[in-house]
């Protein structure tokens, strides 16, 4: 047998796009702060740097051959060999007029390639170096001197170890902030989801008291997006209770009401009655017992969808009914007046209408002289009603209540006694709809009425 | 008359086609939708009864099947559940009337005849052409109001022309539809049978109802002016 896969629970759904979308957006957020960070960090560096090139300026003294610096300079690490900033000045020919002490140390590929880049004088150059891992900030300035005119170019150059592990620092603390973040996070929509989802929590648990036979309905209280659900789920319990019932009452009745003629039929195989007799007289019984089988069953197979309903245009299926029927009573060439309102529904199941409608119309179609009428309508009081009239003999004051007496037990009826009548009737007080015979005032036969109660405004 | 029996339950197929039988049908019968489609759309029969519940096609389709082939001999469904969605879809596809199992073989015959009858375009059970009647529900024949006594076969042969009349059928067909199978179809049985309907009906020949159309069959007309 293969494994069923089960589908991802609701909540472990909720928690997995939850996870991954807080993933998507811290991730996000990290690129963006720490890029933000090391612009910040980059641009004090530039600032830095310009700041010591200036300085440079300041203290820098050209006699018209020779480039002077004081011996110490304002940053003492101009003066420390190995320390991480260097500082150069060259003619525009690219010869070292002056280079501070920690610049000893410094590639001569560097130093040979700081006049690569052509400057005017005035605009300064502001370049990481990432190859040699430096800051370089390079100003080109034009000095009036005794002989005209001299042109020079101020490099500073920065290691860029210092930058880098201040943001490797903010990344490391960053990833263990936006860490602690995620947990916080899924330990609340954990929560969150436990507290939102227990009404389903609460609905699985009533089911499996439901199970268990501890209660027979939903009593929790829920709130309004699961309440559709549960008074749902209590009528179909409630129309399975009842279904469930109405099986074992029928099978009850069955076995009971078929005991009489099986008796009468045992009974006169002892009696040694004339052949004609006994035929006629197991005849008349089966009869008897068809008639049970055929009522305990149109009761038994009645739907039990109400729970559910779904509308159903009553006219396209009298009419139907009307077409089927006018064939079987051709000889009969019967006038059939429709007076419907086209959008009268009926709430429930379309073989119980059709149980209900076939019953009377035949009744109509069989007691007929010429004529029969139905109307269809929505009625303010009754709900929906559908009559069916005929200009038969009409049905007798007596009559009127045994044959639409509910549930009538057939195996008292008199032989020949229709069921279909008390099928209808049945099916109708199923749906808390009636039905009633009065004589036609148009017609002069028998009118049947049913009328069945309009379903209450569903809820918002 | 010609009938098929289209019914999957054995015994009621049997006891069906034995009292049928017994009263003047010639039947013939199947039990599964499939077969039933096929003989219906291959040999002539005056009516069928066909049960909705059939293996391997449903009584529904087989008379859709008929139908769409423009079949259009009449046709009575049998219904185990009795329930009106079947009813309304059987009359729907083109069935004709429909009975509730159990019936009463009276009930079923009836309704045959009445099928027959609307079939052959007449209303009542009783066809009259002149002064010659003939009931089809107590299957009685009378002439000028006395009745005719007839065999079984005599009756059928003339219930066939009657409801047929004015059209010339030939010996072939009438074999076909009002005898089985094992009828010596070669011997002058059906002539035998004319000629004692003739001498019933008409012992002075005044009449002539039942005129011989010389290299095709037999026509009943009474529209002929007769001899004197």
């Amino acid at each position: 047998m293969s494994a069923v896969a089960h589908p991802f629970s609701l909540k472990r759904r909720l928690l997995i796009s939850s996870l991954a979308a807080l993933s998507v957006v811290l991730c996000f957020a990290w690129l963006v702060l720490q890029a933000a960070y090391k612009n910040s960090l980059e641009s004090a560096q530039k600032e830095r740097m310009r700041l010591q090139v200036y300085v440079m300026l300041g203290a820098a003294e050209f006699d018209g051959q020779y480039m002077a610096m004081p011996d110490s300079l304002h940053d003492p690490r101009f003066d420390q060999i190995q320390s991480d900033l260097y500082g150069i000045v060259q003619d525009t020919g690219g010869d070292i007029l002056w280079r501070s002490d920690s610049s000893a140390m410094l590639p001569a590929e560097v130093v040979d390639n700081l006049t690569m880049y052509r400057m005017e004088p005035g605009s300064p150059l502001y370049r990481h170096l990432w190859a040699q891992g430096l800051f370089l900030y390079q100003y080109p300035v034009v000095w009036e001197t005794a002989d005209g005119q001299s042109a020079f170019l101020f490099s500073v150059l920065e290691r860029d170890k210092s930058l880098n592990s201040k943001l490797a620092t903010f990344r490391f603390q960053l990833s263990g902030w936006f860490g602690l973040v995620v947990c916080l996070a899924l330990v609340l929509q954990f929560m969150i989801i436990r507290w939102g989802f227990q009404p389903m929590d609460q609905l699985a648990l009533d089911l499996k008291f439901i199970e268990r036979g501890d209660t027979d309905r939903l009593s929790g209280q829920y709130p309004e997006e699961v309440l559709p659900i549960t008074e749902n789920l209590n009528m179909l319990i409630e129309s399975e209770r009842q279904q469930r019932e109405r099986y074992r009452n029928t099978l009850g009745d069955l076995a009971h009401s078929l005991k009489t003629p099986l008796a009468v039929i045992r009974g006169a195989g002892d009696e040694h009655l004339p052949l004609d007799e006994y035929r006629q007289l197991v005849n008349h019984q089966t009869s008897r017992m068809d008639e049970i089988v055929q009522y305990q069953l149109g009761r038994a197979i009645k739907s039990d969808m109400r729970s559910l309903p779904k509308p159903i245009l009553i006219e396209p299926i009298v009419n139907r009914m009307l077409n089927a029927l006018d064939k079987v009573y051709r000889e009969k060439q019967i006038q059939v007046a429709l007076n419907a309102e086209s959008a009268v529904a009926f709430l429930g199941d379309e073989r119980d209408l059709m149980e209900v409608l076939g019953n009377l119309l035949e009744n109509a179609f069989k007691y007929c002289n010429r004529q029969v009428g139905v109307l269809i309508c929505r009625d303010p009081v009754d709900g929906l009603v559908v009559e069916i009239a005929d200009d038969g003999p009409g049905v007798s004051e007596q009559l009127r209540q045994s044959i639409l007496e509910r549930g009538a037990r057939v195996d008292s009826s008199k032989p020949g006694q229709g069921i279909g009548l008390s099928v209808a009737v049945d099916i109708l007080s199923s749906y808390n709809g009636s039905l009633t015979v009065r004589d036609s005032a148009e017609l002069g036969g028998a009118l049947f009425r049913l009328t069945l109660p309009e379903p209450k405004a569903s809820r918002n | 008359m010609k009938l098929l029996v289209v019914e999957d339950e054995a015994d009621i197929r049997r006891q069906l086609v034995n009292v049928l039988d017994s009263r003047g049908f010639t039947c013939e019968s199947c039990d599964n939708g499939k077969d039933a489609a096929y003989l219906g759309l291959e040999y002539p029969y005056d009516i069928a009864i066909v049960d909705l519940g059939l293996p391997e096609l449903s009584g529904i389709e087989v008379i859709r099947r008929w139908r769409a082939e423009g079949k259009v001999f009449p046709i009575l469904i049998l219904t185990a559940r009795g329930d009106w969605q079947d009813k309304v879809e059987g009359l729907e596809a083109g069935a004709d009337d429909y009975l509730v199992k159990p019936f009463h073989i009276e009930e079923l015959v009836a309704r045959l005849n009445v099928l027959l009858r609307r079939a052959a375009g007449h209303a009542s059970p009783v066809c009259r052409f002149g002064p010659i009647a003939l009931d089809t529900a107590g299957r009685t024949v009378t002439v000028n109001d006395q009745p005719i006594k007839l065999t079984s076969y005599e009756y059928r042969t003339l219930e066939y022309l009657m409801l047929n009349a004015g059209k010339t059928i030939s010996k072939a067909e009438m074999t076909e539809h009002l005898y089985h199978q094992d009828f010596d179809r070669d011997s002058n049985v059906l002539e035998v049978f004319i000629r004692r309907l003739r001498q019933k009906l008409d012992p002075d020949q005044t009449l002539k109802p039942i005129v011989t159309v010389r290299g095709l069959g037999y026509r009943f007309d009474l529209s002929h002016d007769p001899e004197p």
